[in-house]
């Protein structure tokens, strides 16, 4: 048995044990893997691991690409690149100034200034995203954010890993990098179908065409003399990122990326060892930027951006971790030795400190926004909100509809076949200028604040129905109803009691009625073979309808 | 910065880029890829254009090869899906090793190697391919077949005996005496070490991960964990680690996850393997390749003969029928990529010369190659020559019944909804198969009264695990689009298809795909809510009466 199966043993055992116990407190897992490395630091040489750990970066970065389909850039970046770049900006001149007039280092606080302006996507995802997710704005606002920081992390990669740090050979790098996307596109467009064709479904062969794409791209850059790692791994993945083809290859690479990446965070958290005084220091100091700076920079640019305040804050506070493609870039540039010693483990301390914190602040962030906001620490002037619609004091019997989604735009459209009057709430802008288009009321704001209510003439109205399914919405409705008829949306049957039990007079469970409508059809199916053909004929028709109706 | 450096990353590339290229060629020529890649090590090493040689890196990655390779068989091997044939196969399968061995040494000791080495190409000659087998018979749809069944069986029987020889051989040159006494501690090893793994696999670890959330991955990262804990042990006791990691595979495969867990494992495996192949070919020197060529042709033909006798034979003497008998055997007539590497642990330990190893791969690749075209046309081959058959043919020769999944109802992904079809289900199927890939459920799942999986569906291998192509009935709940379309790629005209689709394009795709029943949750929810608003703005108290009912019910799932 080589050393390296030893470590190898170490490394797993310890972050199996790690794991354990963050799954146990419903923490994410990189930094699981990262105090494993910690621990296991002392019992292994991590020098014989960087090959392996290295082949973790390709593998993360490859895996990243295959998912940045060219469509998904164009949607992802109209929704997040303004408020990104001011963000990155924001956040990183704060941090470039301090520490700069600390230090006197250029470069050092170049590396502290992204380290705290890029927060992480795969722990923001891995935080917000359940099966049944809801759409809600800040959730959105804060994934097309982190896809845009990624994209950005990703030129500031090549940038930072540069050598000699010369504005000409940041751009050179930057060029052959784009090239190296251009092929990348090329291959996608002509001849990645075909070449999966030929691997006909086997999962062995496109496990290896992909290494085979990966490899490909490193080997090219090598050639080029620029820093390889991300890049190639970025290209590479772009040149398999079409859908649905990629999906078989991120499934394949996905437990090849989970080995490797282990051993990378793992790797990480060991050559950090014991943190001298200034990295601890500098470690505090990333923690307060990211935890407090950040999430409160972002809050304010998107109110500014005509966002609710709410929404700002809860969109601010997905973004309080850090990246881990700041780690990527850690570590490439302390085996550089381009970044003092102590940056990089305070970079290592606070990516743990942050990520596992980050697990709090997600579960907590209501309560924290509900004590901001009756201490009044959040303002929110009214004239950093859309103007409502001039809802005439007549308005009478009317009903209340909150959330304009798909269901929302639904139901207005019965209520206008029945010539009832309604007031739309939602607080996504393009939401609500949509809704504006269709001249209805409408209120822009966001349902969990009071002043939202005081808009909506609420002791004329008759009903309110609310499309959100999230129960402290419910919730918060059914206590600022008074007499009015109430019918809520809810996920699960569970939930719907509780509704019902607090005053609603009906709770829709799109789970149980079309599970209700699914075992009609199956009992008429199974017992007279013969309906087959009538059921999909109709089901058919019916959904092509609603293709046609979508629009409001 | 190793990756970075020029002649490594090219490296790779080209030994990677090379297997996969004549992989898909192989693929193409329905060969079977471990013949690819030891041809593309060929082309490499010192045989062809001696462009590489052996690194630490790739020795490495070789070696994990057959480390993930032993953990995965181990995984695969399901304890209770051996019962009913068990006698027969270990009877078979021992017996028709014996004779291969047998006549292997013979035929080698007479093309004139010397004692000891006809004795390890013998040896390394009486396994037939696992990979091979079990992959064909599985692009064939033919693994619950009475054949396939038994050929897995006698597969498996061959795994465990490569598992002791791998242990016995690693044990080193000594006095007879002395090594039957190691070999039999290293027996009382292996045997408490799979017992202790099997207890904790199904008593001890189902407990522990019931107290957490886990997700696949968190899971893949506590496998690899039990299985390196395993080869260390194992390893205090000098037994070869991929012993530890075939026990640690032996455990967790009793766990309701392993399915998932293989298909998290095997691409890994794959990777592996296809740089240990490569790296076997990068081995074989030029000289040695003309001398044993006209040998390993003579002892390929040869063993292919032996081979599909032998089962014949036994097969036959066992009482299956004439059909069963030839299919089986000539299902199983190549040798295994574990007498390759019986031969290369052989050759490290000083039994056999380096020119074995290639009269080796000669006979590797040749009845590789042949037989799976053997596999491919079994049953027209068996149309052919049935008459001949018919002289084996007897009236107390018959199959035994097996109890095989065809006509089952099958549904992916488990929710409330289910629960509340399942009594209508029973009433029409008698098999119902559930496959879901949320840790969460499967402790009720797996009390309920149905089969259950536990896995993602998406994986290849879980499609042919839950019978998706037999199945008469098939729900699907999967978001996954690339699932849904492979389940409407089997349809046919006497199976009914449910799927939940996630938007009204993807419903409409499937419709054009064959689907009985598309249905988007949301579309049926507010159906019926407009169909409550109307009735409300109508006449209040009336929508409160039709609404009672629902709730009644809501209450009721609450509960």
């Amino acid at each position: 048995m080589t050393t390296l199966m030893t470590t190898l043993t170490v490394i797993f055992i310890t972050a199996s044990i790690t794991l354990f116990l963050f799954d146990r407190l419903d923490h994410p897992i990189i930094p699981a893997y990262l105090l494993a490395g910690l621990i296991a630091g002392r019992f292994i040489d991590s020098a014989q691991l960087f090959e392996l750990s290295q082949l973790g970066i390709a593998f993360l970065v490859f895996v990243f690409g295959m998912r940045t389909e060219p469509e998904r850039i164009y949607s992802e970046l109209k929704e997040g690149t303004e408020t990104t770049l001011t963000q990155i900006i924001g956040v990183g001149g704060i941090v470039f100034i301090i520490a700069y007039l600390y230090s006197n280092d250029p470069r050092n606080s170049l590396y502290l200034a992204t380290f705290a302006a890029m927060s992480s996507s795969l722990i923001g995802t891995e935080l917000t995203r359940s099966e049944d997710r809801a759409d809600v704005l800040h959730q959105r606002l804060s994934e097309s954010i982190h896809f845009t920081q990624d994209l950005v992390a990703i030129a500031a990669t090549i940038a930072l890993t540069t050598t000699p740090f010369t504005i000409e050979a940041v751009l050179r790098n930057w060029g052959i990098g784009l090239v190296l996307i251009l092929i990348a596109l090329t291959f996608r467009t002509l001849l990645f179908d075909d070449i999966i064709g030929l691997t006909r479904g086997s999962r062995e062969l496109i496990v290896l065409t992909g290494l085979t794409i990966l490899l490909s791209f490193l080997a090219i850059v090598t050639v080029t003399d620029t820093p390889v790692l991300v890049i190639g791994s970025f290209a590479a993945g772009i040149a398999v990122a079409k859908f649905p083809e990629n999906l078989e290859m991120i499934d394949t690479m996905g437990s090849l990326k989970d080995f490797f990446a282990a051993i990378f965070f793992v790797t990480l958290g060991a050559l950090a060892t014991i943190p001298s005084p200034l990295a601890v220091i500098i470690a505090l100091c990333l923690i307060g930027v990211t935890a407090l700076v950040k999430p409160a920079i972002t809050a304010v640019i998107l109110s500014l951006r005509g966002y609710d305040m709410r929404t700002a804050y809860l969109t601010g506070l997905n973004l309080d971790q850090m990246s881990e493609f700041s780690l990527i870039i850690g570590i490439q540039a302390f085996l550089l030795e381009i970044i003092h010693p102590a940056v990089f483990q305070g970079l290592i301390i606070s990516s743990i400190v942050t990520m596992t914190l980050t697990a709090y602040t997600s579960r907590f962030a209501e309560p924290i926004y509900d004590y901001l906001s009756e201490h009044n620490i959040l303002n929110t002037p009214d004239s950093q909100l859309m103007e409502k619609t001039e809802i005439p004091a007549s308005l009478n019997e009317h009903t209340i509809l909150i959330g304009f989604d798909v269901q929302g735009k639904n139901i207005a459209e019965k209520l206008k076949e029945l010539g009832e009057p309604f007031i739309i709430v939602d607080n996504d802008p393009e939401r609500v200028s949509e809704a504006m288009e269709h001249h209805t009321y409408y209120v822009f704001g966001d349902i969990m604040a009071n002043e939202t209510w005081e808009k909506l003439h609420l002791d004329d109205a008759r009903l309110i129905i609310s499309t959100i399914p999230l129960e402290k919405t419910s919730q918060t409705i059914l206590d600022h109803a008074t007499d009015q008829d109430v019918i809520l949306r809810s996920y699960d049957q569970e939930t719907a009691e509780r509704l019902l039990d607090a005053g609603a007079l009906y709770v829709s469970v799109p789970r149980f009625l079309s599970g209700e409508r699914l075992s009609e059809q199956l009992d008429k199916i199974l017992t007279n073979p013969e309906y087959k053909a009538t059921l999909r004929e109709q089901s058919e028709q019916n959904l092509e309808q609603y293709l046609d109706n979508e629009v409001f | 910065m190793a990756i970075g450096s020029a002649s490594l990353v090219s490296d790779f590339a080209l030994i990677i880029g090379i297997a996969t290229a004549f992989g898909i060629l192989a693929r193409q020529t329905k060969q079977p890829t471990l013949v690819a890649y030891i041809a593309a090590g060929l082309l490499l090493g010192p045989v062809g254009m001696n462009l590489i040689s052996e690194t630490e890196l790739t020795a490495f990655f070789s070696e994990l090869g057959l480390v993930f390779l032993l953990f995965l068989i181990g995984l695969e091997i399901e304890l209770d899906d051996l019962g009913t044939l068990l006698k027969p196969i270990t009877l078979i399968g021992l017996t028709q090793m014996a004779i291969v061995a047998g006549s292997g040494t013979i035929g080698a000791y007479i093309l004139g190697y010397d004692m000891i080495t006809s004795l390890f190409i013998g040896a390394a000659m009486m396994f037939s391919s696992t990979a091979l087998v079990v992959k064909l018979l599985a692009d064939k749809n033919e693994t619950s077949s009475l054949p396939g069944r038994l050929d897995i069986g006698i597969l498996l029987i061959q795994d465990v005996i490569v598992v002791l020889l791998l242990a016995v051989i690693s044990l080193g040159n000594g006095s007879v005496l002395s090594l039957s006494l190691e070999f039999l501690q290293v027996l009382v090893i292996i045997i408490l070490l799979s017992g202790v793994s099997i207890i904790a696999g199904t008593y001890i670890i189902p407990r522990i991960i019931e107290q957490v959330d886990d997700t696949p991955h968190t899971l893949f990262i506590h496998g690899l964990a039990w299985a390196f804990l395993l080869i260390t042990i194992v390893q205090q006791f000098d037994i070869s680690i991929e012993i530890g990691a075939f026990v640690a595979g032996l455990g967790l495969g009793q766990l309701p996850y392993s399915n998932e867990l293989q298909e998290r494992v095997r691409p890994l495996t794959d990777l592996f393997m296809a740089i240990f192949f490569v790296n076997f070919g990068l081995n074989i020197s030029a000289g040695y390749l003309g001398e044993v060529i006209v040998p390993g042709l003579v002892l390929s033909g040869f063993i292919i003969v032996i081979k599909f006798l032998s089962l014949f034979i036994l097969i036959d003497r066992a009482k299956f029928t004439p059909e069963t008998s030839f299919i089986a055997s000539i299902n199983m007539t190549q040798i295994s990529e574990f007498g390759l590497i019986l031969a290369s642990l052989a050759y490290t330990e000083g039994f056999i010369g380096e020119s074995i190893i290639a009269l080796l791969s000669v006979i590797a690749i040749t009845t590789m190659g042949l037989s799976s075209y053997l596999i491919r046309y079994n049953r027209t081959i068996h149309n052919e020559i049935e008459h001949l058959l018919a002289l084996f043919d007897s009236e107390e020769k018959q199959d035994m019944d097996l109890p095989t999944q065809t006509d089952h109802a099958l549904i992916i992904g488990y929710n409330n909804t289910v629960d509340r079809i399942l009594p209508r289900l029973k009433e029409t199927f008698d098999d119902i198969t559930v496959v879901d890939k949320d840790a969460d459920n499967s402790t009720r799942l797996s009390r309920m009264d149905i089969r259950y999986i536990y896995g993602d569906f998406k994986h290849g291998e879980m499609k042919n695990a839950a019978g998706l192509r037999s199945a008469s009935f098939v729900l699907s709940f999967a978001e996954d689009k690339s699932v849904n379309k492979a389940i409407l790629d089997t349809k046919t005209d006497n199976k009914t298809i449910f799927i939940r689709a996630g938007s009204i394009e993807d419903g409409l795709e499937y419709y054009e795909d064959g689907a009985d029943f598309v249905y988007l949750r949301n579309i049926l929810a507010s159906e019926q809510l407009d169909r409550y608003l109307s009735t409300y703005f109508d006449d209040r108290e009336t929508f409160k009466q039709q609404v009672t009912a629902d709730i009644e019910t809501i209450r009721r799932d609450a509960e």
